[in-house]
């Protein structure tokens, strides 16, 4: 069972009370400092979570807006059909399966590409996996924003065309 | 889409870093040199620098890309996306010809000129915004392995399917479903698609592993609509909100955008409902939009007018990217009967909805000199005589 940090507490709290009462008088901070500590290491739980036994509980998660947009929409007079359809003609289509990227997932898996950096050797006659400089003084300037701000000229600021679709 | 200062689009923003090579391992391991040409040996001198520099690496031109991505790149050239072989298509078939390559040299020329600006190589989904966008870095110059929505994908396809896909709280338009689910374009719209060769696909719905909405949603046993139509109506006829962004809703020689009274007659121009012009797709009734496209459309390239134009419908299969379960089509007014959204007429009532139907005399009224063109996909003769033929349809 796992206990709250309250339900751990209290009894140290009463045994540093206690000891306080019969004259030890520097007891009592070392003891509550040690119940603090061993309630912040029992809080994790021993998968390395966190023991949320005793914490607040969590505020309302309001609903997907989906859902609450679907149930909105349902139509209330929602009618079957005239040749004898009787089912509810309202109902959601319980046999769709939500909407996933099945699509993708469905087909052949495009050729492999090189993604990877790929190794290069820097003359010492060892495989180089670093990424090396850039040896091109294209950067000095492309990385210079002043610099291509006073070299370019503004362009008219009109809204990019769009293409067939 | 905001647009880009020109210092923008080519500054790479190092942040913490303090090389560009650990941004990007395409950075490490290749000098700018490598892809984009130019002089790296001018330090000093901006202009001589700048000779021979090649803006976009991963064009067909130069497909730098391909040293490291061969097989990717080798099938993504004769792609939908790189080939625009649709287009291609509708300007050969309604010139007359089997293929554009056959057509006039005006018609390939003006294709080349204009068409292919949008042709969207491998940095314009993975490095930059498109170039028929203006260009820009998305993010410094990092390599994404996944396009951004809306700088890529939108930037090209967002005059109408963004439009619609995103909604305006300000106008009204709930977004698209799937959007409001948290689904991007991608997760539909996968790297197989994107990159694939397109065969011998005449359009974009019959390239290989197209999207369709039964690959995600099972026909239901539970739904008594969905059991009646399932193999009639295609998916979009119903769940398409009626706020539809057609191509007319913006070239209709300005009057779209400057007339208050055409603007509210014509909301939206919204969609038709039609024949199926794809007889390899179930559905018997399709959505159908109005794409522009006149005999003369080709004049300004020089090219005569289209001797096959009747060929294709300018009424065209669509799929709009505004989908809810809730539409005017699936909602009916309190004690009314549920056919009453779609239907031509209901028990003891009297014609109506015909105006969500694509008539012959609508489009003998709106756009005469394309009336043989969409013969093949007008509604008259293929609703079932119990939905009540409507007596005089309205006109544009």
């Amino acid at each position: 069972m796992i206990r709250t940090p309250l339900a751990r507490t209290l009894p140290l709290l009463a045994l540093a009370a206690l000891a306080w009462a019969c004259g030890g008088t520097d007891a009592a901070p070392d003891a509550a400092v040690e119940a603090t500590a061993e309630i912040a290491v029992d809080a994790v739980d021993a998968d390395g979570s966190r023991d949320t036994a005793g914490a607040e509980p969590a505020p309302d998660v309001p609903a997907e807006a989906d859902d609450a947009e679907v149930a909105d929409d349902v139509p209330a007079n929602a009618e079957p059909l005239p040749d004898g359809v009787s089912t509810d003609p309202g109902a959601p289509d319980v046999d769709a399966p939500e909407p996933q990227d099945t699509v993708a997932e469905a087909l052949p898996e495009p050729e492999p590409e090189v993604a990877e950096p790929l190794e290069t050797v820097d003359g010492d006659g060892e495989t180089d996996t670093e990424a090396p400089p850039l040896v091109s003084a294209c950067v000095d300037c492309h990385t210079d924003k002043a610099l291509l701000v006073a070299l370019l000229p503004e362009e008219p600021t009109e809204e990019a065309d769009h293409g067939g679709g | 889409m905001p647009p880009v200062e020109a210092w923008e689009k080519v500054l790479i923003k190092l942040g913490n870093k303090t090389n560009p090579g650990e941004l990007d391992p395409h950075l490490a391991t290749l000098a700018c040199e490598e892809c984009h040409g130019g002089d790296a040996t001018a330090l000093d001198d901006h202009e001589a620098a700048h000779v021979g520099l090649i803006d976009d690496p991963s064009a067909p031109e130069t497909n730098a890309c391909k040293g490291c991505h061969a097989a990717v790149t080798a099938t993504y050239w004769q792609s939908m996306h790189a080939t625009l072989q649709g287009e291609q298509n509708a300007i050969a078939v309604r010139a007359g010809f089997a293929s554009l390559a056959e057509c006039p040299k005006a018609l390939r020329d003006g294709f080349k000129g204009e068409c292919t600006k949008c042709h969207a190589t491998c940095g314009d989904c993975h490095v930059s915004r498109p170039n028929a966008n203006g260009k820009g870095f998305i993010k410094s110059h990092v390599f994404n392995e996944k396009p951004s929505q809306a700088y890529q994908c939108l930037a090209c396809h967002g005059a109408r399917i963004g439009y619609d896909y995103l909604g305006s709280e300000d106008e009204g338009r709930p977004p698209d479903v799937h959007f409001s689910k948290g689904m991007s374009c991608l997760s539909c719209h996968g790297e197989v698609q994107a990159h694939q060769a397109a065969g011998d696909a005449v359009d974009r719905y019959h390239v290989p592993n197209t999207p369709r909405c039964e690959h995600c949603h099972a026909v239901s046993t539970a739904n008594p609509w969905h059991q009646q139509h399932w193999n009639d109506l295609s998916c979009h006829v119903c769940h398409s909100q009626s706020a539809y962004q057609n191509c007319s809703g913006c070239h209709t020689g300005g009057v779209y955008t400057t007339d208050e009274v055409y603007q509210a007659e014509n909301p939206f121009q919204a969609f038709r409902l039609g024949k199926n012009p794809f007889p390899d797709r179930r559905f018997e009734v399709v959505p159908l939009r109005h794409a522009p496209t006149v005999p003369d459309t080709y004049a300004p390239w020089g090219a005569g007018p289209l001797a096959a134009f009747d060929a294709l419908p300018t009424w065209k299969y669509t799929t709009p990217h505004n989908v809810r379960r809730w539409t005017p089509r699936t909602q009916v007014p309190t004690s009314a009967h549920c056919a009453s959204a779609c239907h031509l007429g209901e028990p003891g009532g009297g014609p109506q909805n015909a105006d969500l139907y694509l008539w012959r005399d609508y489009v003998d009224a709106g756009w005469p000199v394309e009336s043989g063109a969409n013969e093949s996909v007008v509604i008259d003769g293929a609703l079932p005589a119990s939905w009540q033929a409507p007596s005089s349809p309205s006109n544009p």
